[in-house]
């Protein structure tokens, strides 16, 4: 056979293996054990990183890529796929993470950032990227520089959900809003292409399976992502500073799939412990969300 | 297209549902979402995405569905077409395959290549489709047992193959393939599946 057309790397497969998590729960583990207890409780991928960010926000400091022999003992130990974080623009921890041959990397506003004026060019890697965003200009720019998945960004680390309700409500009142006189108004104010504005107006979605991320500690607080329309949730420091991790991690996945049954959410939502200790936004030293929005 | 009534169904608990039924639609069948056990009692045809099979066949039990389908495939009454994931629950669902997960390594690995489909098999008699466009995504590895092949009483018949692996394959009431053709909206498994 001459002609047979092959391609690796390419748009249609980083965004594919997004639409495959659709639905489901995406968890942040700090070491194997923990990647076995996601991986039991049925979430869809794991999130290596040596510090969750209720941690991070603790111990102060930069927080940087995790040590690549972590992220490589949680991937030999699971079948669902691993995605770990880089800096935003930290290329170079991106290259590490791609060399480790995981399977998604998230450029994360959660870890310290290393360039304030630029993203990673994610066009440029084999591996797909995921990125924070809470308007939709962020979403646009990053969706444009390559990010095959969007997270709203929330507030990671907080156990309050209100920044991520804000974040996803803000995004679909931009895209509501946008009609076929403010396409290039909006397309300038982004700094995106105009192609890149006019689909979203016409799909009224994001061209990127999106996700909500950051302040999710409870069963309700993801089936209330959910209704809002969000595809699937992260989450973070809810479930392993939670009082009983593994009743949380399987209760939230139960939620996020059924997160329009009442009554499963109420038999979900029993007797689970303590939640991760939480904070009022106001009492952040730091607001992660507000890192890197150009 | 025939005038049997058929009543097209894709599991909607997690993955790319959303996909398949844009592809049903595109070629004028209509089809519902299956989240509980009442919807699966209305369907003839049911899709299973791809996903995490470890959530999928989790939530199938919990949610009773599991034994239903059983019962319909038992009876003859449920044609099912399994994609990547959903081939994982076809191999748990009673066809005569069995399953390697990520035996094609992680993303970096994945492809999107045509697959020849073979002239021999009842596919390729119905529908003359020479090459299917195939999305592979963390494909699990469909293997295919020499004495289920070589079984006169075995109704096995691997449609396509690729780099000498089974990736597409049919058995009674069955279909499943490793690939997503839902990612490379190649429609002829649909057509096919539907007209089954």
């Amino acid at each position: 056979m001459s002609d047979i057309s092959e391609e690796q790397n390419t748009f249609t497969l980083k965004s594919g293996l997004a639409k495959m998590m659709k639905g489901g729960v995406i968890m942040d583990v700090m070491n194997v054990e923990q990647a076995r207890i996601a991986e039991k409780a049925g979430a869809v991928a794991v999130m290596a990183l040596e510090k969750i960010p209720s941690q991070i926000r603790k111990d102060g400091g930069v927080a940087r890529m995790s040590d690549p022999s972590m992220i490589e003992e949680i991937k030999k130990n699971t079948t669902i796929p691993v995605m770990a974080k880089v800096r935003v623009g930290h290329f170079v921890e991106a290259q590490i993470l791609q060399s480790c041959d995981i399977d998604f990397i998230d450029e994360s506003e959660v870890l310290t950032p290393a360039d304030e004026e630029r993203h990673v060019e994610k066009n440029e890697f084999k591996l797909p990227f995921v990125c924070g965003a809470k308007n939709l200009g962020e979403a646009l720019r990053r969706i444009q520089e390559g990010a095959a998945m969007i997270r709203t960004k929330g507030e990671a680390g907080t156990g309050n959900i209100v920044e991520a309700t804000r974040h996803w409500r803000q995004i679909r009142r931009e895209i509501d809003n946008l009609n076929p006189s403010n396409i290039e108004e909006k397309a300038r104010e982004y700094r995106v292409s105009a192609d890149l504005v006019e689909m979203v107006m016409n799909d009224q979605r994001l061209p990127v399976v999106t996700f909500v991320a950051g302040g999710i500690a409870t069963p309700a607080d993801a089936a209330m992502m959910m209704q809002l329309g969000a595809e699937g949730v992260f989450v973070g420091s809810g479930i392993f500073d939670a009082e009983n991790p593994e009743l949380v991690a399987k209760a939230i996945v139960q939620a996020t799939l059924n997160f329009d049954k009442p009554d499963i959410l109420k038999e979900v939502s029993r007797n689970l412990g303590g939640a991760m200790k939480s904070l009022e936004i106001k009492d952040c030293a730091v607001k992660y969300a507000d890192r890197n929005t150009n | 297209m025939n005038n049997k009534i058929i009543n097209i169904g894709i599991l909607a608990i997690q993955g790319s549902f959303a996909e398949h039924k844009e592809m049903c639609e595109a070629l004028g069948y209509s089809c519902i979402f299956i989240r509980n056990k009442d919807e699966l009692e209305k369907i003839t045809h049911l899709i299973l995405p791809g996903g995490e099979s470890t959530t999928m066949l989790k939530l199938l039990k919990e949610f009773k569905m599991w034994e239903i389908l059983k019962d319909k495939i038992q009876n003859k009454n449920l044609k099912i077409f399994g994609t990547c994931a959903g081939a994982i629950l076809c191999s748990h669902l009673g066809m005569n395959i069995s399953i390697e997960r990520n035996a094609y390594g992680a993303q970096q690995n994945s492809i999107i290549t045509d697959i020849t489909v073979n002239k021999n098999s009842e596919f390729y008699k119905n529908t003359a489709v020479e090459n299917i466009s195939a999305a592979f995504i963390r494909a699990p590895k469909i293997i295919v047992n020499h004495s289920t092949l070589s079984n006169r009483a075995s109704s096995l018949e691997i449609i396509s193959e690729y780099k000498n692996t089974p990736v597409l394959v049919e058995e009674n009431n069955f279909i499943a393939c490793s690939f997503h053709p839902e990612i490379t909206k190649d429609y002829s498994i649909y057509e096919y599946f539907c007209n089954k």
